[in-house]
């Protein structure tokens, strides 16, 4: 090939520039309708839990004994309603989608990054390094797990940013298994030998070839740990471990109006649709990502 | 000029054992994936490896990059010990002897663009040259090896096995190494397309001034490119002669079984 044709072979590309992956993956992901119009949603139910209480009349922890369970109404202002103590329902849920939503985000982020540097680094390297780690997690997961969560509660305190690590730092064991399977099968590959023989450097390979063939399956483990998350802290708040009152979730919002259906039934429907929606467009959100990081969707 | 019979790479004694670990009781049998054995590489040769499945020929080419550790023996390049290397050395070594795979697929990282894999040496061993230098390389080795340039921002599993079988190549060849093994580079391909990717190892073989190691357990490929052969038997060396030797006077009966069995020849532009 002469100069010239380089040249051309190069503008080639230049005009096709920017074709890796992550780039791809985005353009791919937002033709995805499903998953474009569950992003939004999501983005939407986020910002208004985090700026709608600045724009209603009522505080989150009001009791007004004059209008309890009260159903919803455009005249008094309480739009969905309130509580057994005159509570605002939709600033409750609006303040509660603030800690389910933070803690479902931050304890998965901290769970899946801890985890898939466990397990590639378990995977990669094997060997009695690899045995030793994964008896760790074994002995982890033997252990029951809100006797673990309770005795960090008491060595740490009962801080409410602690209940997003307690929670992360669980759920990894699970992540850095699926994680270190995944990377023992990679690393056989022509690929990865072919890196080692060419002296790439461990850290390389890991960051540069293991990772981006694992994103597939880590993405589809964050959407099914984000809501498992969410019913995780509700259920830890409902022993007392989690949010104290007058602080809410949904989970906890969730669990009080299934007991008040009855009579109130508002307590249960909206707290509930705000968890249904959120949880369904993380699900699609989630299958675009996999579909959208696969090239082969292409 | 060099030597044209120097010698490049040296082999001696050279053996891999893995512990047997089946069976509920600890066992003392050891399976020898490559028992004692030596050879030469000479400057400019094409060397074959053939045997049967299982007779150590992956074993000594992994061997041979340290991609496994050796039970025992001796790896010399140019007459220096490869176990006396610095890091520094090593990587030179490393810049100098490249491999190709069987599978055409699975030497390609699935989720990188056919330029970003060919890239991938010059990142390595290259890293003071530009963006643009680095593409002009990138587009000269894909016209080598006959790869379209519309290629280069296309995915592996876009390509046909053939196609990625030479940007297999292109990126072993992107730093210009003196030795390359293929280790059965033409045993997942079509007959036609085997033919293809030999003249094309072929052509780049005097172009490139490569030495090769060409492992094959068919012997009409190894028949159709090799000036020498080693037969390998349970990782022992059985014969290591001449090619033309071989062929019109086998001594063991296995590789006269080999031949014997020797479907028909590949068609080659020699
Ligand atoms: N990691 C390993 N652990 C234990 N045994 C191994 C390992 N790798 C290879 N072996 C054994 O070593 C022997 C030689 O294997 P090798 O892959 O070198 O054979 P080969 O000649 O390349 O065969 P093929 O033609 O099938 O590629 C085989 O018996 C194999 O089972
Ligand atoms: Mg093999």
């Amino acid at each position: 090939m002469n100069k010239q044709e380089n040249i051309k072979a190069i503008e080639i590309s230049k005009t096709l520039k920017g074709r890796s992956l992550w780039v791809d993956a985005r353009r791919r992901l937002f033709l995805n309708k499903a998953a474009v119009i569950s992003l939004f949603t999501l983005i939407i139910i986020s910002i208004v839990s985090v700026f709608g209480p600045f724009f209603l009349q009522y505080n989150f922890s009001d009791t007004d004994w004059g209008s309890i369970y009260q159903p919803p109404s455009f005249e008094t202002g309480h739009y969905l309603g309130t509580d057994g103590n005159g509570r605002d329902l939709l600033v409750r849920i609006l303040h509660g989608g603030r800690l389910s939503l933070s803690i479902g985000l931050i304890a998965t982020f901290v769970s899946v990054f801890i985890g898939v540097l466990y397990g590639t680094i378990a995977g990669f390297f094997g060997g009695k390094l690899d045995i030793f780690m994964m008896r760790i997690v074994e002995i982890l997961y033997a252990m029951p797990y809100l006797i673990f969560v309770i005795i960090l509660m008491v060595v740490f305190g009962r801080n409410i940013y602690f209940l997003f690590i307690a929670i992360g730092a669980v759920e990894w064991l699970t992540m850095a298994r699926i994680v270190r399977g995944q990377t023992i099968s990679l690393k056989e590959k022509e690929f990865i030998e072919t890196s080692k023989a060419l002296g790439q450097s461990n850290t390389l390979i890991i960051v540069k070839h293991i990772i981006p063939n694992l994103a597939g399956p880590i993405i589809v483990y964050i959407t099914l740990m984000v809501p498992s998350v969410i019913i995780l802290e509700s259920f830890l708040s409902f022993l007392g471990l989690g949010v104290q009152e007058p602080l809410t979730s949904w989970g906890v919002l969730i669990s009080e109006g299934s007991r008040e259906m009855e009579t109130a039934w508002w307590l249960l429907i909206f707290p509930g649709s705000f968890m249904v929606i959120t949880l369904a467009s993380l699900n699609f959100i989630g299958d675009g990502l996999r579909d959208a990081i696969d090239p082969k969707e292409y | 000029m060099k030597d044209k019979s120097e010698e490049i790479l040296s082999v001696d004694n050279l053996k891999l054992y893995y512990p047997e670990s089946a069976g509920l009781f600890k066992s003392s049998n050891t399976i020898k994936a490559v028992d004692d054995v030596s050879f030469k590489l000479i400057n400019g040769e094409t060397l074959g490896i053939v045997g049967e499945s299982g007779s150590g020929k992956s074993s000594i080419c992994r061997l041979i990059l340290s991609l496994v550790v050796k039970t025992s023996g001796k790896i010399s390049w140019f007459g220096n010990d490869l176990d006396g290397y610095t890091k520094k050395e090593m990587k030179d070594f490393r810049k100098k002897v490249q491999i190709i795979f069987q599978d055409p697929y699975g030497s390609l990282d699935p989720r990188m663009t056919i330029g970003s894999i060919i890239k991938e040496p010059l990142d390595i061993f290259n890293g003071q040259l530009s963006k643009q230098e680095k593409e002009e390389k990138i587009f000269q080795l894909m016209n080598d090896v006959g790869l379209s340039n519309d290629l280069f921002n296309r995915y592996p599993h876009e390509l046909s096995g053939g196609q990625c079988q030479r940007v297999g190549i292109a990126r072993a060849l992107i730093n210009e190494p003196s030795v390359l093994i293929c280790d059965e580079p033409v045993s997942a391909l079509d007959l036609s397309i085997q033919a293809q990717i030999l003249d094309l190892l072929n052509d780049l073989k005097s172009k490139y001034n490569l030495t090769l190691i060409f492992v094959s357990h068919d012997l009409s490929v190894i028949k159709a490119i090799c000036d020498k052969v080693l037969v390998l038997k349970h990782g022992i060396i059985i014969e290591n002669r001449n090619t033309d030797d071989l062929f019109n006077n086998p001594k063991d009966d296995y590789t006269k079984k080999l031949i014997s069995s020797v479907p028909s020849p590949i068609p080659l532009a020699k």
